[in-house]
């Protein structure tokens, strides 16, 4: 038999190790410059510097290589403490593998100066006791060959690593580029008068080109286009740029197998490879923020595509099981039906299989939308980072992009198993009012509440819990899933209460009717879209310079056009001074999550003597985090391990009856707890010991040394183990 | 007329179609060392395969070559043959069929497929003049074995019919934290992995001695209280959870690592982490990557007597009519060249898998693949009832191979279920003909596979149609025919962008203006909008053709070059006058 055991870092196994005080930083500080955002060998030289100065706290990793042979790094920031980094309960906070998302960087490394440098004489102290206790993982810039973009001449937002893709399939890659015409070292747009042009300059601001609305009484007049010429005179412009796959549409979450961009597979890219490989050996890390394109806490995560949850899903058969049912293989069942048929097979009972198991089996597919549970806790986040924003000044009304198919953040909660959030750092806040109709048009779908209502939620509601949402919100989850107008909100109310209808039943009516599925994201998407009026208006009050005038160019082939716009980062990234409250912020946001992460630990241990030697032997778990040890989507995708409390009855003791171990696949925020109970046969003295064990809420064990002739002894065990 | 005769006879000078020409020479193949001569009534070890292989690339280096494309699990090489007449082409400038085998370790005979083919292939070159002209024309890529570590380990440990399926890749199945720390136990010592029975009291068993042959057991009934249990396969409980072999060596099931239309372990079993994880298929993949002239592909698996395509799921979306009928028409073709196989389609008549090789090579290289499933054990239905039942598989044994099959039970001792009994089935049945059957269907398979092959895509010019305009301006109409099944780009390629355009250049003239004509008749042709030397082109569709147009300003001899990432390269010369 070969020996059962997790490696464990006993409770008992090491002295408390305090704070070691920091060595002596090492070589000269660079000189005080200018805030500045990071080129890629800044942030290298900026993690050397720290591992040099940290040697006891920060360990820098190479992962791997960029596509261009860039090291993509991974700084492990922790103290000494009872348990080993890697195995503590752990953040990930990775940056700017969408490439032209700057900001994230700053902030990825705000957060590790912050946990390097400490407050000092501020909560500096609670920092360090965080840091015995926790692990981060910071990765600032996960796409290197992109992020040197915003530095480069001209500069110009880029996604893709090095390397070359043939988009227009004409079997020449990376021929037609954007070009900068009129060489201010940007590429912005270009306007040329054309027969088939549709745009026009708007008449509130002529800076600004929008669409000719030809119900207005409009023309449209020119052609607008990304800043370039037809390099390989095919009659397209810059319709095949440098740059090879990008790494953040390379993840297997909703993958985009007809995008040339997203690569031929999910983790061809050797970023989206490194990192997996790393994070897929770090099971330690419950929660991962990535700083990207998408803000998951000014707007909750939706999930992708129509596609149907399990329990809307209809299966057929495969024949051969078919024939076993006695059913019609070409017939569609439901879930129920499936496993109504299925749930008294022997074959099915003596291999265990679940219902979900067997659906699966039958097809059912991958989840493609957030679990409910997931969504509390990024709801929970957001108010408490909202709140953040708010103080300091910055907008959270402004419109946020959602998760894109293929990203880094969508495969680490869906795939991984990590409750993950992406969030922008920072956006162009929303104009001030000018016509309060305007605004309420684009104001997003809250009630002053703050609370959404969501076909998902309104599945899961009681009827109390829908009446109570008010009219105001039920009317606008109404209009949005485009209820008849006869429908008013007073009435659906009174068909709930009166018990004529309830959520559920609704939420099917909607479904049924095709409602309430792509209306909300073409929303969203038109949100994003003209949103040049925030922008100039936030140009004109900040950066001037970031709007480039429309001045005239001559194309070679004689066609004259102009050339401006606005600066291709100032959305993104605006002048470095403007983030340097939004990356306080979001450095306290992370910092917020990581003292909330799941932790187990081991209470009430108890020996009691049945007379013989046989004794019954009691001992709980419990998470005293507040975030569950599993997110939902982690026990479906079962990526976890479960939570395991085990008794090692020492020395000449022995269990009398089953197994050593019990286990649970979820420990609920806030003291779930898992109870074993074993019944063993202990000598006169005795030393046993329980042990708790997770990948990611640590791990911890408690020795209980007995006399039998003591009697029943019962150990309410402390913080720290006994 | 006149100008016609005068075009045939230029067509005679200039106009000869490169990939026809070395058919009048072709003769058997001279090996310049001596043949390895394989006998396909038994299993090969990889080593005995990858032998045979060097022998062959020794043999014929300038047709055939072997080359590692990369490393196992375990550090071993990923054998890729090829074998391309040097004549005719580089192997990229023409279309290929690729075809693999043991994907599952166990399934042992998909290699022997392979392998025969390659043998009959470079044997009987010159020889057989349907299989020659195919070998000029198509470039054939071979992965024998897909999975080396587990296919040794099948062969040198342990094993049992079923298993090893995986790689050597190690996996906490149980998710208690140790990986492979649970599987099978040889418990007799006989280098087999068969069943364990156990006697219980009478009413404690599901199944009870057949009393006509107390070596299989029969499902207990009322009349009769059972007193044997089944066991399942040999082993104990290694790590003490109350489980038996619930963590052995290996999970990851090759066939559900493939980079299309994947998905992860809780949506189907034996899937790794992401996609390609596992260095066997990734390996594979990278290659196949950089050799988008594959345009067919075919995968050996046992078993069932099965022709399979894709989808894997039914969420993919459904093939392109196009498609669909090249499927059709092979798959058909196969059904009757493989007595009792069934063409089927995997999500709706096997099992719904995510990531397959069928599905990546048609979603990412564009090429029509199949799986088939060797062996039926149908042969063994002696009362021709359409079932194989235990009495009839014994008396096989024992009448056609002399007791070979079944190993008889024999009393060990079980540390947790005492004494138990041993033995059962060896691997090498159920799943795996008998030597003397494997021949036949090595052949008959790889057969099908020529077959598949066939229909690789086969582009021919035709007769240029030449009006001059006057001003030294003419007018160029070419047809180019594709005389097989398979389209120059087929429309998955099409849908997914996975595959380049067809390209056609015109040398020795200024183009003016290119595009296809739509109805010559009627005068209508689609212009390419812009860049006319270069001119684009979608497909020549399979058994079809289109018509190329020009607009040239100067005379003489031209060459006309058409460059299809599937459907080769092909050029003729063409006199403008
Ligand atoms: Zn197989």
């Amino acid at each position: 038999m070969k020996k059962l055991g997790f490696m464990v870092m006993l409770a008992l196994a090491g002295p408390l190790v305090a704070g070691a005080a920091d060595a002596e930083p090492v070589g000269p500080e660079p000189p005080a410059t200018p805030v500045a955002y990071h080129t890629f060998q800044a942030v290298e030289s900026q993690l050397a510097r720290w591992v040099r100065k940290y040697p006891d706290t920060a360990h820098l990793e190479t992962i791997g290589k960029s596509s261009g042979g860039r090291s993509l790094y991974v700084l492990r920031i922790a103290r000494k403490g009872l348990t080993e980094p890697d195995r503590r309960p752990a953040v990930f906070v990775g940056a700017n593998i969408a490439g032209a998302r700057n900001a994230g960087t700053e902030a990825a490394l705000d957060l590790a100066k912050r946990l390097l440098e400490g407050d000092k004489g501020g909560d500096g102290e609670s920092l360090d006791l965080l840091l015995e206790r926790r692990t981060f993982y910071v990765a600032p810039a996960l796409n290197p060959d992109a992020h040197d973009g915003m530095f480069q001449v001209p500069k110009q937002r880029l996604s893709g690593a090095a390397g070359s893709l043939d988009r227009d399939l004409d079997g020449l890659v990376a021929e037609d580029g954007p070009n900068d015409l009129n060489g201010d070292g940007r590429i912005t747009l270009m306007r040329v008068i054309d027969p088939h042009g549709t745009m026009i300059p708007d008449s509130d601001d002529p800076r600004i080109m929008v669409e000719a609305e030809a119900l207005e009484g409009q023309k449209g007049k020119y052609i607008v286009r990304m800043e370039g010429v037809d390099d390989d005179g095919d009659g397209e412009f810059n319709e095949d740029g440098p740059g090879g796959v990008w790494p953040d549409k390379n993840f297997a979450q909703a993958f985009r197998y007809d995008d040339p961009e997203a690569g031929p597979w999910p983790s061809y890219s050797p970023e989206a490879k490194a990192i997996m490989d790393f994070l897929l050996r770090r099971r330690n890390i419950a929660v991962a923020v990535v700083y990207g394109a998408a803000n998951n806490l000014l707007g909750l995560p939706e999930g992708f595509g129509q596609a149907k949850e399990l329990g809307t899903l209809k299966f057929k058969i495969p024949r051969w099981i078919a024939r076993r049912f006695g059913v019609d293989p070409e017939e569609e069942f439901t879930g129920d039906e499936v496993w109504d048929m299925a749930k008294d097979m022997p074959f099915v009972r003596r291999m265990g299989i679940t219902k979900e198991r067997l659906l699966q089996f039958v097809g059912a597919g991958p989840a493609m939308k957030p679990q409910q549970q997931d969504l509390k806790i990024l709801e929970n986040l957001a108010k408490s980072h909202k709140k953040r924003l708010e103080d300091a000044g910055l907008d959270t009304k402004r419109p946020v992009r959602d998760l894109a198919p293929g990203s880094l953040t969508a495969w680490l909660y869906y795939h991984y198993g990590a409750l993950a959030l992406e969030l922008d750092v920072w956006g162009i806040p929303k104009a001030k009012k000018n016509s309060g109709k305007e605004d309420g048009q684009v104001d997003d779908s809250r009630s002053p509440k703050g609370e959404t209502l969501t076909l998902e939620r309104l599945e899961e509601m009681t009827p109390e819990e829908f009446v109570a949402l008010g009219e105001e919100t039920i009317g606008e989850f109404m209009k949005e899933v485009g209820a008849p107008p006869q429908l008013t909100p007073a009435r659906v109310i009174q068909a709930v209460e009166s018990g004529k209808m309830t959520p559920q039943r609704m939420a099917n009516m909607i479904k049924s009717m095709g409602g309430g599925k792509n209306g909300k994201k073409e929303e969203k998407e038109k949100k994003l879209q003209g949103r040049e009026k925030d922008l100039m208006a936030w140009i004109d009050a900040h950066a001037p310079e970031a709007f480039v005038p429309w001045t005239s160019v001559e194309l070679p082939d004689g066609t004259k056009g102009e050339v401006g716009g606005i600066d291709p980062f100032i959305e993104v990234a605006p002048p470095r001074e403007f983030l340097a409250k939004a990356l306080e912020l979001h450095t306290e946001t992370i910092l917020e999550i990581s003292r909330r992460l799941a932790e187990i630990q081991i209470q009430d241990l108890s020996v009691e003597p049945l007379g013989g030697g046989i004794c019954r032997v009691q001992a709980v778990v419990r998470n005293i985090g507040q975030f569950p040890t599993h997110t939902k989507m982690a026990q479906r995708a079962r990526v976890h391990l479960p939570i395991r409390l085990e008794l090692d009855p020492g020395k000449d003791g022995d269990i009398v009856t089953g197994r050593s171990f019990v286990i649970s696949e979820s420990l609920a925020g806030g003291g779930g707890a898992l109870k074993g109970e074993w019944l063993v046969k202990l000598p006169h003295r005795y030393q046993i010991t329980v042990r708790a064990l997770s990948d990611n809420a640590g791990t911890t064990s408690t020795s209980l040394l007995g006399d039998l002739a003591a009697g029943k002894i019962s150990l309410p065990v402390g913080k720290e183990g006994s | 007329m006149k100008r016609r005769s005068l075009l045939n006879s230029a067509v005679m000078l200039f106009g000869i179609v490169l990939t026809l020409a070395p058919l009048a020479l072709a003769g058997p193949l001279q090996p310049k060392r001596p043949l390895p001569e394989p006998r396909f009534n038994r299993l090969h070890h990889n080593d005995e395969i990858f032998d045979a292989l060097r022998g062959y690339a020794a043999a014929y280096p300038a047709w055939a070559t072997l080359e590692s494309i990369g490393k196992s699990s375990q550090g071993n090489d990923m054998w890729l043959f090829t074998i391309n007449n040097p004549v005719t082409g580089r192997a990229l400038d023409k279309p290929a069929m690729y075809v693999d085998g043991s994907t599952h370790a166990n399934e042992v005979q998909g290699a022997e497929t392979v392998f025969y083919l390659i043998d009959y292939m470079l044997k009987n070159y010159g020889k057989l003049p349907r299989l020659t002209t195919l070998m000029d024309r198509a470039a054939f890529y071979f992965v024998p074995v897909v999975s080396p570590d587990s296919r040794a380990q099948w062969f040198d440990a342990p094993s049992t019919r079923d298993w090893p399926r995986s790689v050597q890749v190690a996996i906490d199945d149980d998710r208690d934290g140790l990986a492979d720390e649970d599987g099978y136990d040889d418990l007799n010592g006989d280098g087999l992995i068969t069943q364990m029975r156990l006697k219980v009291p009478p009413g404690q068993g599901r199944f009870r001695l057949d009393p006509d042959d107390p070596r299989i057991l029969i499902p207990a009934d009322e009349n009769h209280p059972g007193d044997y249990n089944l066991l399942g396969l040999e082993g104990i409980d290694n790590d003490g959870d109350g489980r038996i072999n619930e963590d052995g060596i290996g999970y990851v099931d090759p066939n559900r690592t493939w980079g299309y239309e994947w998905q992860p372990r809780y949506v189907q079993m034996g899937a790794p982490d992401y996609p390609l994880q596992i260095p066997e298929t990734r390996a594979i993949a990278l290659w196949a990557e950089a050799h988008k002239n594959i345009a067919a592909a075919q995968s050996f698996h046992n078993s069932g007597g099965m022709i399979l395509r894709g989808p894997g799921s039914k969420t993919q979306p459904r093939y392109p009519m196009s498609d669909l009928r090249v499927y059709d028409k092979i798959g058909e073709m196969g059904e009757t060249m493989l007595p009792g196989y069934g063409y089927m389609i995997t999500w709706k008549d096997l099992y719904t898998a995510y990531g397959t090789t069928d599905d990546h090579f048609f979603g990412r290289i564009g090429a029509f693949a199949i799986t088939n499933e060797l062996y039926r054990e149908e042969h063994k239905d002696a009362d021709g009832d359409g079932k194989v039942t235990d009495e009839e598989r014994m008396s096989f044994n024992d009448l056609m191979t002399l007791g070979r099959m079944f190993v008889d039970w024999q009393e060990v001792e079980h540390p947790q279920y005492g004494a138990v009994e041993v033995g059962g089935w060896r691997r090498d049945t159920g799943r795996i003909p008998e030597g003397w059957m494997l021949e036949e269907e090595c052949h008959r398979n790889a057969a099908f596979v020529l077959y598949h092959a066939r229909q690789l895509p086969f582009l021919e010019f035709g007769e240029p149609k030449i009006r001059n305009l006057g001003n030294g301006i003419r007018r160029l109409e070419v047809p180019l025919y594709n005389r097989r099944t398979i389209a120059s780009r087929p429309a998955v390629a099409q849908r997914l962008k996975i595959v380049r355009k067809d390209v056609v250049t015109l040398q020795g003239a200024v183009v003016l203006a290119s595009g296809m004509v739509e109805n010559s008749w009627l005068n209508l042709v689609e212009l390419q909008k812009k860049r006319p030397e270069r001119l684009l082109v979608d497909a020549v569709p399979g058994e079809g053709f289109v018509t190329l147009f020009f607009l040239v300003e100067g005379g003489g001899q031209v060459r006309l070059q058409y460059d299809s990432v599937k459907g080769g390269r092909i050029s003729r010369e063409i006199d403008l006058e």
